[in-house]
């Protein structure tokens, strides 16, 4: 069984982080991690991480509200119970854009907040950073 | 990728002062961790006064109706609906702020874009009173959700702007507290990782998810954050047109206008930021903040006023000249006759309304007005007294003498209990602001240390030296070292 | 309620002979007749339940009377049933305070030895009595003087008529045989003599049939604006001392006496052209006087006979018997009194203390007598100054009758056993004239003997009313003429300002002043509720430096003036109103009653009787001489409708006058037309593809409703028949204040005048508005909880329950006919104790009257009453056209046209509502939009909203012709019309259209 040794280490400046990454993983080390206080662009892909599909999973959960919308209000004012409402048809789409729309961006937003919460694993629950530093100055 | 290239000399700095990172830390993190001063206390106090004032005056209202309220068999809505819109209207500048501006990659929302959102959330917090505690029977509010329910398949009116407006005002509400909360895990875990005190641990760890600032971490919170700031982008012009189409789907002359959406938004993003405004140029003072909220930050705000109050003002002109040019009567006769005329029992708020919104504010053609802080705090109150007037012009002048002359109102008055209420939401308002002011970072911290190499003070000096290798030609060594 | 337990149980004939046919929870209809002083409706009681809770009108073919309308005050009558203030035992009074007796035997025997130890005469002091069996047992009464006395006196009238030769009678006025009308100064559609039978005459000469349009000429001389004078084609001002002069100078006109002088030169000319009017129309014309001067009503009976109105529309074959009082002889019985030579006085119906012009000399005269009885329903002012006080049935607890015109009767019969211990008055009256019998056993023996046997009594007591054949008349004897004019011109010109009573529609003489219902129907003309005041015209503000509007005045308080007359002075807000004689100042009697007669009556406006002045003869309803001063404060007065000129929207109102109807028959289809033209323009003429939507079907019945302008009076009846139908809450005067009232039917009322000279009145346009029941209803789409919608029978209905009260549907009625119930005015809250707020929107004492457990029995059970909170309005009685289909489909038939009527249709005393299936091409309101195509619209056509209610324009009989540049453009199409297909106007009953471009593009 092999053992697995991680090593750490910590920069005061992303300037000098880059190269410190790129030579690592030049190296041939696999580079578990690096903690940063504050997103630096490129660093995912100088790390080798592919792109999140978070974007992609936003998009289902929206096209999820809009069809929910859609489908509920259809089915509830034209199946259900058709009620005549200032004589509009009881299929009267042009009202129901408004609902659909908030649907949409509602079931999106909180699709992914939710799912970014799962796969980042947070939660509310206390949790040290073994480098209090970390989320201030250090890389 | 642009991470390492400096911004054009020409643009002033967004953070004074000779700054590194952990200063940065320091410097917010000190009225989050140091007890809160004289002038805290005295204003949280008068907050909560205000609010207690505004729970005494609705409880009177649901004890008693809302007869308790001066509103009268022909202006149905008075004050409580002009507030909401006012409130909603506020609530827009911050997600304008933090989600627009992201869009638009507007290095410097964020010295303000945390306040701004927070005051974003505690706005819509006190619109949603309005339409709440307005209510004939609030105990039986429930009934405007879709649920199954024992009365058979009965459900709601989905063709009513009113109940757009239940999903709009709840998903925008929804949507920027996940977005204000997103922003504020890494702030919080700093302050967490800060915290020396065993409570403040407990308080800030569990509040920071257990955020580590890990890469991976960053990307899919960058992406999130782009992603909610695109949906915020159509939510908040969604939400104030929907707010508008309380008004412009009815019958009512002066209320039934296709311009409304535009002239709602516009509105609510010119009082909006003179609500941040406010609260700015109190909060740098209070805590401190002179060199992150800077007279760029105020002068750029201004510009924005400005160009809203314009925006508003052109609609205002466009209402009047489609009430002359219809030969519409009744548009005509709610314009020329219940706002334009000043003879006329509410003609005064029509003219304070154009005073306050599209007079005043044109003061800000001129740089000097733009970077006075006394101008600006007074302007901001100015345009918010203003907005608050277009409301009322709007909601009041409009229904209180429309179609049939016999049903032409009385004098219509708030009472003190109407008075109390919307005194009761600055009391929520400002209570939540404090609050917030206390115990989270007012400035977002990860944010403004992402842009401190590009815009602080010195490190803009610093722009002849250059990066070494690019970061993009490292990239795609690494691209073609996998094939 | 204990008290009623004692009563012994007498049973009414439907109930007793039909028990089988009683099911609970199903309404009976009883005949009885509404009577209050003179006044007499016959009338229909609906018992729900053992309790009465609605008036109709008696509708029976036979009845030839009133015809089936009913007034306000007659469909108020049923909640002073239910009176919490009610004298509720016999009293007897000890010490200044009252005590209860425990039995009627008691009472009668103590009454008997205070009779006998009295000594003296007796005298029996009533209102005018119209009841034949009531009289007879008074004639029985040995040694009783019976001395009549009217609150507002009709005794100049009988006098003059008793010097003409007719006896001391009135005569029947027949409005519907009249072409020409001319009333000086007599309100007779609102309070004068029988206005309930007379608005129906009326309203007959005044419909329109638009194939041969002809309508009668209304031409009113008045001091004030009445309500009858806002109906007038053409109306003339004048002080009211100077009424005797306009007679004469008419009678001039005609040639029958020589002409005084009439400063007036507006005056003057309308006086040649009323004459010329009445000469051209002899014997198709009358001429009423609301005057109580004998010598003034002996001229104008001259001017009837001149013109041939004997015979013709004044009838002597049937006189009337509603008004009885002489005013000498209750001076002469007041004289009596205060010589101490009356030992006893019964006191039935009359309150002098309270109504008469020198109350203080009554009441004073009043002490004098030795024993004092009062029968009063109520503790009046009084019968707090009698010694025993023994309380009479309400009239629906009573056995009776009432002959209002020689040879028609009317029948009352109880509709509910007595709920407290209380006696008819006749059977007191049999008891102490020494005879065993009760009424109930002398008033069946009386009619049974008269009517031969017990099954034809029945049938009179089932039906209410039996027609007898009518009398011989009498004949016109002129002799009178010459005096009466010379007593005329020696009259002195008054001077100063002048100040005229008159009775409101609601309150009438103050009888039924603790009535809420009643105190808060907004007057017909002012639209004020709760108080009376004095009405000024423009130019007497002006002078008294008061500065009002009388267009549009949005703040409640109204400067307050200080009325001296002589030693008399009173403190009274005014309200300015167009058409007022400039020197005339107008107050309303039957205001500041005494708190005893109930709560509700509290601070509620100011007794003006005693600025009633005697003339020797009879008492004048004016005085001169006045001097006003301005107060400098203000007093709230709680107006329902505070803006006056419908601001020429034409949308809302379509007036015209004949003249101009005649000659452009077809502006208003053409109009109408118009509007639809722009609308289909873009959609290739088809009305469907010019919506967004399409129109929903509605196949089956399809509720419509059509209201005749020209024949609505502004009476005001509909409205209480929708308060009681309804359960509509009374929200006191605070909240009228507020503008929180809950009229679910209210009339607009609109006065048409001139900008520059407010004081010119040209016209006055009722509009009854209540919910249009819109196809395209805009509160229906705003509602988010779906409260409010559509019935497939085109109502728009309201559920109560799922209300929420957000008040978006009121604010997007263009109509604003949706009430909102603000506070718990009908203690069905589930707040406990929530009606007694202190800071804000404190409650009324007529609301917690109106709560009482006793008032609440008047609620209609088939309707909700509302909570706190949420929005109301018409149902067009939905719960009647529910109950009348489900009779239809017991009986296995189709629902006929006219099963189905809402409250106020019934109620009109006008007919001017037509109510029914729209979709029936044979209903009544069918034929009425079709017939009526040429007047017929919808308010507020151009908003789409696609209202079921349609409006037939107000007519005014004048030569007038308003021409507008419609009319110019009508005439031109009309020439190119011939060849046109759409020359004829077709009537589009199930479709109103139109949408003016404007409103489509938005």
């Amino acid at each position: 069984m092999a053992v697995k040794k991680f090593i750490t280490g910590s920069f005061y400046d992303e300037e000098v982080l880059f190269p410190a990454v790129k030579k690592v993983r030049r190296a041939g080390y696999k580079i578990h991690d690096v903690f940063t206080p504050f997103p630096i662009h490129g660093l995912d892909s100088a790390m080798g991480l592919r792109d999140t599909s978070l974007h992609t999973a936003g998009f289902i959960y929206g096209i999820t509200g809009t069809a929910t919308a859609v489908g509920f209000i259809t089915w509830a004012l034209t199946v259900d119970w058709q009620i005549n409402f200032g004589g509009k048809p009881f299929f009267a789409l042009p009202a129901w854009i408004p609902i659909t729309f908030e649907l949409t961006v509602l079931f999106a937003a909180v699709g992914m907040v939710l799912t970014f919460c799962y796969l980042c694993q947070l939660a509310p629950f206390v949790k040290d950073h073994f480098n209090p530093r970390s989320t201030d100055d250090t890389f | 990728m642009s991470l390492l290239r400096y911004e054009s000399q020409v643009r002033p700095a967004l953070v004074e002062g000779d700054k590194d990172y952990h200063q940065v830390t320091e410097d917010i993190c000190r009225p989050v961790e140091a007890k809160p001063s004289k002038l805290w206390w005295i204003g949280f106090l008068i907050s909560v006064g205000l609010l207690i004032f505004g729970i005494i005056s609705v409880i009177m209202e649901i004890m008693y109706g809302v007869g308790q309220w001066n509103l009268n068999k022909t202006i149905g809505w008075g004050w409580d609906i002009t507030n909401f819109v006012w409130w909603v209207g506020i609530g827009h500048a911050g997600t304008l702020i933090s989600a627009i501006l992201l869009l638009f990659r507007q290095g410097w929302r964020t010295g303000v874009n945390r306040a701004a959102e927070a005051m974003t959330i505690f706005a819509v917090m006190c619109a949603g009173q309005f339409p709440i505690w307005h209510m004939g029977r609030v105990w039986d509010a429930f009934f405007v959700l879709p649920y199954p329910n024992t009365r058979g398949p009965l459900w709601v009116n989905f063709n009513s702007p009113l109940l757009w407006d239940v999903f709009a005002i709840s998903t925008y509400f929804t949507v920027s507290l996940l977005f204000w909360y997103s922003g504020l895990l890494p702030d919080l875990a700093t302050l967490r990782d800060r915290a020396k005190k065993k409570w403040r641990k407990m308080f800030y760890g569990v509040a920071s998810f257990g955020w580590t600032g890990s890469t991976k971490h960053w990307q899919r919170h960058e992406a999130l954050s782009l992603v909610l700031a695109g949906l915020a982008t159509p939510l908040v012009l969604s939400v104030h047109t929907i707010v508008s189409f309380d008004f412009a789907t009815s019958v009512v002359p002066g209320w039934h206008t296709t311009i409304f959406p535009p002239y709602f938004v516009a509105g609510a993003v010119f009082s909006g930021f003179a609500m941040v405004q406010t609260l700015l140029v109190i909060t740098r003072k209070v805590l401190g903040l002179e060199e992150y909220i800077t007279i760029e930050h105020i002068n750029v705000m201004n510009k924005v006023i400005v160009l809203t109050g314009s925006i508003v003002g052109i609609a205002y002109l466009t209402e009047l000249f489609m009430a002359w040019y219809s030969a519409q009567p009744y548009e005509n006769f709610a314009f020329f006759e219940n706002r334009l005329n000043l003879n006329s029992p509410y003609g005064w708020s029509y003219f304070i309304m154009m005073g306050c919104n599209v007079l005043s504010p044109q003061i800000f053609w001129f740089k000097k007005m733009r970077t006075n802080l006394t101008v600006t705090f007074f302007m901001s109150i100015l345009v918010n007294v203003g907005m608050w007037f277009e409301r009322f012009v709007i909601i009041v002048t409009s229904v209180y003498r429309d179609y049939l002359p016999s049903s032409w109102s009385t004098y219509y008055t708030p009472s003190i209990w109407e008075v109390g209420f919307y005194m009761g939401t600055f009391g929520l308002f400002f209570t939540c602001y404090f609050l917030f002011s206390k115990f989270f970072p007012v400035i977002a911290l990860a944010e403004i240390k992402h842009i401190l190499k590009r815009s602080g003070e010195n490190y803009k000096e610093k722009m002849d030296v250059i990066d070494k290798e690019s970061v993009d030609q490292f990239a795609e060594e690494q691209l073609h070292d996998h094939h | 309620m204990a008290a009623s337990c004692k009563i012994p149980v007498k049973k009414a004939i439907p109930y007793a002979n039909k028990p089988e046919n009683l099911v609970p929870g199903v309404a009976k209809f009883y005949a009885t007749t509404y009577v209050q002083d003179g006044d007499v409706v016959p009338v229909l009681a609906k018992v729900r339940d053992g309790r009465p809770i609605k008036i109709e009108g008696n509708k029976l073919e036979n009845n030839s009377f009133a015809q089936g309308g009913t007034s306000a005050r007659a469909q108020a009558s049923v909640l002073d049933l239910y009176d919490m203030y009610r004298a509720k035992f016999p009293l007897h009074k000890v010490k200044d305070k009252f005590e209860e007796v425990p039995t009627f035997e008691q009472f009668d025997k103590l009454v008997g030895d205070a009779m006998k130890a009295a000594g003296g005469s007796v005298v029996l002091l009533t209102s005018t009595i119209v009841s034949p069996s009531t009289k007879e047992i008074i004639a029985k009464f040995p040694n009783l003087k019976h001395i009549q006395y009217d609150a507002v006196s009709y005794s100049g009238m009988i006098l003059a008529n008793e010097a003409s030769g007719f006896g001391r009678k009135i005569p029947s006025y027949n409005f519907s045989a009249a072409k020409v009308i001319v009333s000086l100064g007599a309100d007779f559609l609102g309070t004068w003599l029988s206005p309930v039978e007379f608005a129906k005459g009326y309203s007959k000469g005044r419909k329109i049939d638009e194939k041969n349009p002809s309508m009668s000429k209304h031409y009113h001389f008045e001091g004030h604006l009445s309500m009858t004078g806002s109906n007038a084609d053409e109306r003339f001002t004048h002080r009211p001392s100077e009424t005797g002069a306009v007679a004469v100078a008419l009678l001039a006109e005609l040639g029958g006496a020589t002409a005084p002088s009439i400063a007036d030169a507006k005056l003057a000319a309308g006086i040649k052209k009323v004459a010329a009017d009445l000469k051209a129309n002899t014997g198709a014309a009358m001429v009423v006087s609301g005057s109580n001067d004998k010598n003034i009503q002996i001229i104008v009976n001259a001017i009837n006979n001149v013109i041939g109105a004997y015979g013709t529309t004044i009838d002597w074959t049937r006189p009337v018997n509603y008004r009885q009082g002489i005013d000498s002889e209750f001076a002469q019985l007041v004289a009596d009194m205060e010589a101490g030579s009356i030992g006893t006085i019964m006191i039935h119906g009359a309150n002098p203390a309270y109504n008469h012009y020198d109350a203080d000399k009554f009441k004073a005269a009043l002490k004098k007598v030795k024993l004092r009885v009062s029968f009063s329903e109520k503790m009046d002012e009084t019968a707090e100054l009698c010694e025993y006080v023994i309380p009479n049935h309400h009239y629906l607890e009573s056995w009776g009758d009432a002959e209002p015109k020689a040879g028609i009767i009317s029948f009352q019969q109880p509709t509910i056993y007595p709920l407290f211990k209380t006696r008819p008055f006749q059977t007191s009256l049999l008891r102490w004239a020494g005879d065993t019998k009760d009424y109930e056993t002398y008033f069946k023996e009386y009619w049974i003997g008269k009517l031969g046997d017990e099954n034809a009594f029945n049938t009179a007591l089932q039906n209410g009313v039996i027609e007898n054949a009518a009398g011989g008349g009498a004949s016109y004897g002129g002799g009178a003429t010459a005096a009466a004019e010379s007593a005329i011109a020696a009259y002195k010109k008054g001077t100063g300002t002048e100040v005229v009573l008159y009775e409101k529609v609601s309150i009438g003489t103050g009888a039924q002043a603790g009535n809420p219902w009643l105190q808060e129907l907004p007057d017909s003309v002012t639209k004020a509720t709760w108080d009376n005041y004095a009405l000024l015209s423009m130019a007497k503000a002006k002078e008294l430096g008061i500065k009002l509007n009388t267009d549009y005045e949005y703040y409640p308080g109204k400067p307050v003036i200080k009325v001296t007359i002589g030693k008399k002075e009173i403190e009274i807000p005014i309200l300015v109103l167009p058409g007022m004689n400039a020197d005339t100042i107008a107050i309303a009697v039957g205001y500041g009653r005494n708190e005893s007669i109930g709560k509700t009556v509290a601070g509620v406006g100011v007794n003006v009787y005693p600025l009633a002045t005697f003339n020797g003869t009879t008492v004048d309803n004016f005085a001169t001489g006045a001097t006003l001063e301005n107060l400098h404060k203000k007093q709230k007065i709680a107006q329902t409708q505070i803006h006056n000129s419908y601001e020429d929207r034409k949308e809302v109102v379509r007036e015209t006058t004949l003249a101009t109807f005649k000659k452009h028959p077809n502006v208003i289809p053409e109009w109408r037309d118009e509007l639809r033209d722009a609308f289909y323009q873009n959609a290739n003429k088809d009305f469907r593809q010019a919506t967004l939507y399409p129109q929903h079907d509605q196949p089956g019945i399809k509720w419509g409703m059509s209201i005749d302008m020209n024949s609505c009076n502004g009476c005001n009846a509909c409205v209480i028949a929708c308060h009681a139908e309804n359960n509509v809450p009374v929200v006191g005067k605070s909240e009228v204040l507020r503008y929180h009232d809950m009229h679910w039917l209210r009339i607009d009322r609109y006065f048409i005048s001139d900008h520059e000279n407010p004081d010119e009145l040209k016209g006055v346009v009722f509009q009854p508005m209540m919910c249009q029941h819109c196809d395209n209803a805009p509160c229906e789409n705003v509602c988010p909880v779906a409260a409010t919608n559509h019935s497939s029978e085109g109502i728009n209905q309201m559920a109560y329950n799922r209300c929420i009260g957000t008040r978006y549907c009121a604010n997007n009625c263009p109509f604003k006919v949706r009430r909102f119930n603000w506070a718990d005015y009908t203690g069905a809250d589930s707040f406990p104790n929530n009606q007694d707020q202190q800071l804000v929107g404190k409650l009324d004492p007529a609301i917690f009257q109106m709560n009482d457990d006793l008032t609440r029995m008047v609620l209609n059970p088939d309707v909700t009453v509302r909570s706190r909170g949420v929005m109301e309005k018409c149902s067009f009685c939905v719960q009647k056209l529910q109950a009348a289909k489900l009779d239809a489909k017991k009986e296995n038939r189709i629902l006929n046209d006219g099963d189905a009527q809402t409250a106020c249709q019934t109620a009109c005393p006008t007919d001017a509502i037509v109510f029914g299936n729209a979709n029936d091409k044979n209903s009544a309101i069918s034929k009425v939009r079709v017939d009526n195509h040429q007047r017929g619209f919808y308010v507020l056509e151009q908003l789409h909203v696609l209202p079921n209610v349609t409006y037939l324009a107000k007519v005014r009989n004048t030569d007038e012709l308003i021409e507008t540049e419609q009319h110019e453009e009508a005439d031109h199409s009309a020439a190119a019309e011939h060849d046109a297909s759409n020359g004829e106007h077709k009537a589009d009953s199930t479709l109103p259209s139109a949408v003016k471009p404007e409103e489509a593009q938005h």
